[in-house]
């Protein structure tokens, strides 16, 4: 579950969010939608304590994390959250195994198993091909499975996906949204933050939260 | 030590291959030089020390105007008489230009049967047996034997008299000191041809060797010398050995390594400080952070490249410096540290292996690094990653 209580986040010069609540259900998929710059990537980013409110409370798998040191802050995303960022922010000299098994790395998972794990997921998503390939030389689409494969190997009950389908063709999009409802099968918290009304209206959604300024 | 991390930190210096072989270069040429000062100046006060083992516990020289003079050999006979003085001699030794070498030879004049060498002798030198029974003879170091039967072909030696004389002696033996330096440039004789060759006129000495029973009454028989021969200069064998050590300018040896160290390191630094906080680092580490890095777990990777580079430049360094200073020489940096004794002849460098600085070295470079290279990733890694990653 994911629940924002009266959630201000200041800048210097910018307050991207104001007195935002909301709440969502384990198991529950939910999109924000909203034009950009209206506060979607920041709702993500508190979510995933990348950040810290400046006031307000969060909520997240049942922990407080507005006020989450730094240490506790990594490790509850390790335990309880998966990342798919716009940009997907994989690591571009690294192979595409490296970049899927990069957040066990830290973990005491046998190196053997994380690789197996990480390959077994890249079956799934259909990237086993391009295991040894350095994932700066990949396309989109792929680097987009890659992104994925990496928010999910920890096994995380909640998934945050921020414009997931900003880069992708119509085609590809399709093939996101059968993964987002394999992931919403598996009964992880899904939230998608999004403007392209083809996500929007796909149905995917059991919640759709409009974060409009 | 987690081995995801440090496979990690292998690949991620394999992505920014060329920033850690830039370092690895600098770091290498840091240690290589550091490395060398230490093996050559091992050498030299391993070299240094081999002949200040033999300096008597006391000399008494005649010093004029800051000049050396023979001094009176009929001093022994007051000297001899200071309680706690158990043997003193007159000593008999100089250089002697050896043109063809364009060196200076050392001349010593002893008595094989003098107290301070009669067992010393038997052991040290080698095919003597004539010498007892011959007027003149020479014993050289090995090195030099060697050079002069290479010259000559025979086993004598005409030295030049101040008088413009000649003075033929044959080589009666060989002796190996440790020293190189002795080896190639020291030549023993009988006291009366030493003294011929030097110039020395019967009744003087260069100086006069004083052999204390008890050390630790040493300082005071230099006191009560220096008081009973006010022209004269009293050294004792510690303030000799002391002064020895600054023979082949230490000091501005270990000017030259602080300096070269504090270069490098400021240069390794300044560009770690300047690289390591640029946006596509901090990315990475916000990266790192938002898959579920602690802010430790980022300082191992990056401490794991700090060792993997150090390491790297340590091994590459080290076996460097052995064959820079051991197998060719040291060229260039051997003549700065020999500094004033470039009339001696050329010698080997003796091998020394100085561990305890060669473990400073690494002491004293790789935290400098490690803390540039740590601390701004430190920094990246407790700051907000979402600044990061906008």
């Amino acid at each position: 579950m994911i629940k924002f209580t009266s959630v201000t986040k200041k800048y210097k010069d910018v307050t991207p969010l104001e007195n935002f609540s909301m709440d969502i259900a384990a198991g529950e998929t939910a999109i924000l939608s909203g034009r950009s710059g209206s506060g979607k990537t920041t709702i993500l980013a508190l979510a995933a304590a990348l950040t810290r409110p400046t006031s307000g409370n969060i909520e997240v798998n049942s922990k407080q994390t507005a006020k989450l040191p730094e240490e506790f802050a990594s490790l509850f995303r390790r335990e309880s959250v998966g990342i798919i960022f716009q940009n997907y922010n994989l690591m571009p000299n690294l192979t595409t195994l490296d970049n899927v098994t990069l957040p066990l790395l830290p973990t005491k998972i046998p190196f053997r198993q994380q690789r197996e794990r990480a390959f077994a997921l890249m079956e799934k998503l259909g990237i086993a091909d391009k295991a040894k390939t350095i994932a700066g030389r990949l396309s989109g689409g792929e680097q987009q499975r890659i992104a994925i494969a990496r928010a999910l190997i920890n096994n995380p009950p909640v998934v945050l996906a921020d414009e997931p389908t900003s880069n992708l063709d119509a085609k590809l999009t399709e093939n996101l949204l059968e993964i987002f409802a394999g992931i919403k099968a598996e009964g992880r918290t899904l939230l998608i933050a999004t403007h392209d009304k083809v996500v929007t209206e796909s149905g995917i959604a059991d919640k759709i939260i409009r974060t409009e300024l | 030590m987690k081995a995801g991390l440090f496979e990690f930190a292998l690949c991620s210096m394999s992505g920014r291959r060329s920033k850690f072989i830039f370092v690895y270069i600098i770091l290498t040429l840091l240690m290589l030089l550091c490395f060398s000062v230490f093996f050559i100046t091992a050498s030299l006060r391993a070299e240094s020390s081999y002949g200040s083992e033999a300096v008597p516990d006391i000399s008494v020289t005649m010093n004029r105007g800051g000049r050396n003079e023979l001094i009176s050999t009929s001093r022994v006979d007051d000297i001899i008489l200071i309680p706690g003085v158990q043997y003193a001699e007159p000593a008999y030794f100089g250089l002697y230009r050896f043109d063809y070498l364009k060196a200076n030879l050392t001349v010593v004049g002893i008595d094989p049967f003098a107290q301070q060498y009669a067992q010393s002798f038997e052991k040290a030198v080698k095919r003597h047996k004539n010498i007892l029974t011959q007027e003149r003879w020479m014993i050289t170091g090995n090195k030099l034997a060697d050079t002069l039967k290479a010259i000559y072909n025979r086993d004598a030696f005409s030295f030049a008299k101040p008088d413009g004389t000649y003075l033929e002696l044959p080589v009666a033996g060989t002796f190996s000191p440790q020293s190189q330096l002795m080896s190639a440039s020291t030549v023993l004789t009988d006291v009366e041809s030493a003294k011929e060759i030097l110039g020395i006129p019967d009744g003087k000495a260069v100086q006069i060797s004083v052999y204390v029973g008890n050390p630790e009454e040493t300082d005071t028989i230099a006191q009560k010398l220096s008081v009973m021969f006010p022209d004269t200069e009293v050294t004792t064998k510690a303030v000799k050995q002391a002064s020895v050590s600054n023979l082949f300018d230490f000091s501005s040896g270990i000017f030259m390594l602080v300096f070269s160290v504090s270069l490098f390191t400021f240069f390794i630094i300044v560009f770690d400080r300047a690289a390591g906080l640029n946006m596509e680092e901090r990315r990475e580490i916000a990266v790192l952070k938002a898959v579920g890095y602690t802010p430790s777990d980022i300082i191992k990777v990056r401490f794991y490249e700090t060792l993997i580079t150090a390491i790297s430049s340590f091994i590459t360094a080290l076996p460097l410096a052995l064959f820079y200073v051991y197998c060719v020489q040291a060229p260039l940096l051997k003549s700065i540290f020999i500094g004033y004794s470039y009339m001696r002849p050329d010698f080997v460098l003796p091998f020394v292996f100085p561990a305890k600085e060669i473990a400073l070295t690494f002491m004293a470079t790789v935290p400098v690094y490690a803390a540039a290279v740590i601390i701004p990733a430190w920094r990246a890694s407790v700051t907000d990653a979402q600044e990061s990653l906008r």
